[in-house]
């Protein structure tokens, strides 16, 4: 019973081919013929090309050319990157306009001119009718696709040639800074036209300093933060002694932290400011430095599994201001109201992010081995006092750690700051991640990050350097220091020792020196290069890709002409293939919708805009439930990865061929129990 | 085939068009019995609307009845082997325009199942009894004149070597020579013992080579029966003598007042005007006008007796 709620899309496409086809059209099921179903694709694809569809691919081209000489590229792969997304863009646009006016008119066109008559009264089923159609103008889209493909192919080829040329005449002239020679040299020894299998980290933590023993750090000031996982069900938070939620529920969370200041003096305004107990009220000239030290404060927040904040630090009683911890460090104790227990209850998994907020201070924190060990838990009170129980935190898949430190985030993703002697740093940690390129005992690495940059303090206009370590997990072994120079949202080659990569399991520990500069990184900014394959190969797996999205669009098409007059079928076409990523945006507005719509339309009336905000409601879960029976056409994307030089996974291709088939192969029946029961005659 | 030599049987036949709701619109065919047998060439004949088209549409599947049933070469209308023996050519040629007159039959064999190297005799046949040269062969379908078109549709219906042909109109758009070759055709068709029902509004022609007519008015049948039946007229006499001089005519209708007539005329015969155009287009040219005809009724049959065309 699980899996039919779970799976009710794949359950009701397997009910409808097989009612479908074993119900309905048996008979026609067991006289299909090839012959019969290619000659009907044949007559589609002969019509398609004689009516002149392929001329639109000269004109295709001509645009990508011009478009790709009138663009800034910012260096030489950028040039080859650019031109292939143009070309792909293309391709992808013409190949769905063309598809889906040839489908969408095909079958309304011969039922109205009576074409149809000559072929509904020879032995073909209606069954051949509609896969024939469909195989025709898969075919159609297939030759588009070839044509543009060869084209791409053709076009990135000479135009990395030409690169290729001025790249080694650039090297051979000497005039290049250390860093643009590095990149260069990656260009003229992997070429501009690859298709790298990577081997990416599977976690980022950022600390305020790199871990010893057991106590791990992150940063005050705003500028760190811990996140904690807990997923339990709704029954999990009722109250000991209590029969439901709402009897009320009190949850308190309980961490133990220690922290560590620096010995800073602070003027008496910004003290004041901050809240920080002094004992004068002029400038702290003669007082002890520890007690110039400001008061440790962390503020606490609920985050859901998407990272959004759920209950704010305002909302929570006692920690608008931050939670003082003791001094010395110890046990800071928040509590949850009631309302907010039941909040905590509906979310299934979420996160407490503890952030530290005082200046000049670092926050420090058992790692535990086990949840039951961890030093940052719930504690459920009961009834009657001894009645409580403890919510440790949930273990995530993957072996992530059960305490999660971010740095602050930024535009780019988590920010490490930069400073000559900063103790901050960055861990990417890989798993199983056997180093397979290897040229005089290093691997080759790319890195991708965005760099925010403050004037007045940074030191470098132009780079951002890096000291990257590797540290192999099995023998603790670490690497001596690799200097790499980095700039905003490019790609950096850089190459680091293999010897501390065996076993697969390492980390690499990136510290950023550059004062003034906060890099932004994401989960995978770095990644290992693992191979290289054929970049034709690529591009006709990104073809492939686009050419299941073609037979979608075919399918979809030619279903809606079956019942509709083809202006209309091509509009349903179009809200079919764009209603579930249409339905995603407003998916991410959530419930909140009926709530916006209700107080624009009656700010002060309650009860009309109850009843508005609850039907608005209604009406997005309703377009939420069809969006989910919807085939979710970013499975198709094979443009980012060729574009980005990846290898496109084969799985991707599988994933396209899923989508197409699952969402096609139900309709495609659909399409013909409709036709097979449609007078065909006007 | 039926075991009584049925090609088409309706019973209670009635075909209601109804709108977007639901509700009765037009009742275009009202309780239709009718009974085509083998072999026979049957006209289908009414004022538009009347329903002709209508039961044609019935029988081949292309709509379904609202009430009734119908049978065709014994079998259910949607049956594939009941499609395996029939040729349609509908009332104007709806053909892919795009293709030729060659792609065209052959991609109509194909859904046939027919194999290439029937295909590769048979359609060079058909062109040439429909009467296409090798130029208009290549040419495209919307290259084509109305008449061109009628042939290469007629030609299409016989791919297949069909044992029921339905001719919608068969003769629109074709001039003088093309409708005697068509009504030469139905007639060699027959022959063959092939079952043709033939709908047209120009009665000549239907009166020149249906066996059997019925009428059709609002849907309902309104005659039914042998042409030459329908069409006699009973308390008329008709003589026709060759080689008589006026002196001599005039003796014959004294003696048939004798006999007690009331009204006697005496006129020599006219022929038809399609008959008169026919000859001098034939001396003109010195064309065979039956010959294409006459070549497809051989090919067929020798076709038929070896069994050459897949289904």
């Amino acid at each position: 019973m699980d899996f039919i709620t779970n799976n009710l899309a794949l359950v009701l496409g397997a009910a409808i081919v097989v009612i479908g086809l074993f119900v309905f059209g048996i008979r026609d099921l067991a006289r299909f013929s090839l012959v019969r179903t290619w000659a009907i694709s044949g007559v589609c694809f002969d019509e398609s090309i004689r009516r002149r569809v392929l001329w639109i691919t000269p004109l295709a081209i001509l645009g990508v050319i011009i478009v790709s000489q009138l663009t800034r590229p910012f260096d030489e792969q950028d040039v080859i990157r650019q031109t292939a997304k143009f070309s792909l863009f293309a391709t992808g646009m013409v190949v769905a306009v063309v598809i889906i006016i040839l489908a969408a008119t095909n079958l309304p066109r011969e039922i109205e001119n009576r074409v149809i008559y000559t072929i509904v009264t020879k032995p073909t089923t209606r069954l051949e009718i509609i896969v024939g159609k469909v195989l025709g103008f898969a075919r159609v889209s297939a030759a588009i696709l070839l044509i543009m493909g060869l084209f791409t192919w053709g076009y990135l080829g000479v135009r990395a040639m030409t690169l290729q040329r001025q790249i080694r005449a650039d090297l051979e002239s000497g005039t290049l800074t250390a860093a643009h020679e590095a990149t260069l040299r990656h260009y003229a020894e992997y070429g501009l036209l690859t298709a790298k299998n990577y081997a990416w980290p599977d976690q980022l933590q950022v600390y305020a300093r790199a871990p010893e023993g057991d106590t791990y750090w992150f940063r005050g000031d705003s500028e760190g933060s811990i996140a904690i996982p807990f997923e339990y069900s709704a029954e999990d938070f009722i109250a000991p002694g209590q029969r439901s939620l709402e009897d009320g529920s009190i949850v308190v969370l309980i961490a133990n932290l220690v922290y560590d200041q620096e010995d800073e003096v602070y003027e008496p305004d910004l003290l004041t400011e901050l809240g920080v107990p002094t004992t004068q009220s002029s400038a702290g000239v003669g007082l002890p430095a520890p007690m110039l030290k400001p008061v440790p404060r962390i503020i606490v927040e609920v985050l859901d599994q998407m990272g959004q904040t759920v209950i704010a630090p305002q909302q929570i009683e006692g920690v608008q201001r931050g939670v003082a911890l003791p001094r010395g460090g110890g046990e800071v104790r928040v509590v949850f109201s009631p309302q907010q227990a039941v909040q905590l209850a509906s979310l299934g998994r979420f996160f407490i992010q503890i952030t530290g907020i005082t200046p000049g201070t670092t926050y420090g924190v058992r790692m535990p081995k086990a949840p039951e060990e961890s030093p940052v838990f719930l504690w459920l009170t009961g009834v009657q006092s001894g009645q409580g129980r403890a919510m440790h935190p949930t273990q995530l898949p993957d072996e992530r750690p059960l305490i999660l430190f971010h740095g602050r985030r930024g535009s780019y993703g988590q920010q490490l700051p930069g400073a000559a002697d900063s103790r901050t740093v960055a861990i990417y940690r890989f798993r199983d991640a056997h180093p397979k390129l290897i040229n005089d005992g290093k691997v080759p690495f790319e890195m991708r990050i965005g760099i925010e940059r403050s004037g007045a303090e940074a030191d470098d206009p132009e780079f951002t350097r890096f000291e990257m370590v590797v540290v192999n997990r099995a023998t603790g072994q670490a690497s001596e220091p690799t200097i790499v120079r980095a700039d905003s949202n490019r790609n950096t080659y850089f190459e680091l020792p293999a010897a501390m990569m065996e076993g697969g399991d390492f980390d690499l520990v990136i510290r950023n020196t550059t004062r003034g500069h906060w890099a932004g990184l994401r989960e995978q900014s770095v990644q290992m290069v693992v191979g290289n394959d054929l970049f034709g190969w690529n591009l006709f797996k990104s073809l492939l890709i686009l050419w299941l999205m073609s037979v979608l669009v075919v399918i979809v098409a030619i279903f809606c002409s079956t019942w509709l007059s083809w202006p209309i079928a091509v509009i349903l076409s179009v809200v079919i293939l764009l209603g579930h990523w249409g339905v995603q945006q407003i998916g991410d507005v959530g419930n909140e919708l009926g709530r916006q719509v209700a107080q624009e339309m009656f700010p002060t009336g309650a009860p009309q805009a109850r009843v508005i905000s609850t039907s608005v409601n209604a009406m997005t879960e309703a377009v939420r439930v069809v969006g989910s029976f919807l085939p979710d056409i970013s499975r198709f994307s094979a443009t980012d990865d060729l574009v980005n030089g990846v290898s496109i996974p084969a799985l991707r291709v599988g994933d396209a061929a899923r989508v197409a088939f699952g969402f096609g192969l139900p309709l495609m029946v659909l399409a013909y129990v409709i036709l097979r029961n449609k007078e065909v005659a006007p | 085939m039926a075991a009584n030599g049925e090609a088409v049987k309706t019973e209670h036949l009635t075909k209601v068009y109804r709108d977007f709701w639901g509700r009765d619109k037009v009742r275009a065919l009202d309780d239709l019995n009718l009974t085509i047998h083998r072999g026979e060439v049957f006209g289908l004949l009414g004022p538009n609307g009347s329903g002709k088209s209508t039961t044609i549409k019935l029988l081949l599947n292309l709509i379904f009845p609202t009430r009734g049933s119908i049978k065709v070469l014994g079998r259910d209308p949607d049956d594939g082997e009941v499609k395996q023996r029939i040729g349609f050519l509908p009332e104007e040629s709806y053909l892919y325009r795009f293709l030729n007159g060659e792609e065209t039959l052959y991609y109509y064999g194909k859904l046939f199942k027919i194999d290439r190297r029937t295909l590769q005799r048979r359609v060079p046949e058909l062109l040439d009894i429909v009467g296409l040269d090798a130029k208009a062969r290549k040419r495209k379908l919307r290259e084509y004149s109305k008449g061109m078109a009628r042939r290469i549709g007629l030609a299409q219906a016989l791919i297949n070597n069909p044992d029921l042909i339905l001719l919608d109109e068969p003769t629109t758009g074709l001039d003088p020579i093309g409708t005697r070759e068509m009504k030469d055709l139905i007639l060699s068709l027959k022959q063959q013992g092939k079952t043709v029902l033939l709908c047209s509004h120009l009665l000549a022609d239907v009166q020149d080579v249906c066996d059997r007519i019925t009428i059709l008015f609002r849907g309902k049948m309104q005659t039914l029966g042998q042409v030459s039946e329908l069409l006699q007229v009973r308390d008329i006499a008709q003589i026709q003598a060759k080689g008589l001089n006026e002196q001599q005519l005039e003796e014959v209708r004294q003696f048939v007042q004798r006999l007690g007539a009331t009204q006697t005329q005496i006129t020599h015969p006219t022929t038809t005007l399609e008959d008169l155009f026919v000859r001098v287009v034939r001396q003109n040219t010195g064309q065979d006008i039956g010959a294409g005809t006459v070549a497809y009724a051989g090919a067929s049959a020798e076709e038929t007796a070896s069994g050459k065309s897949k289904s």
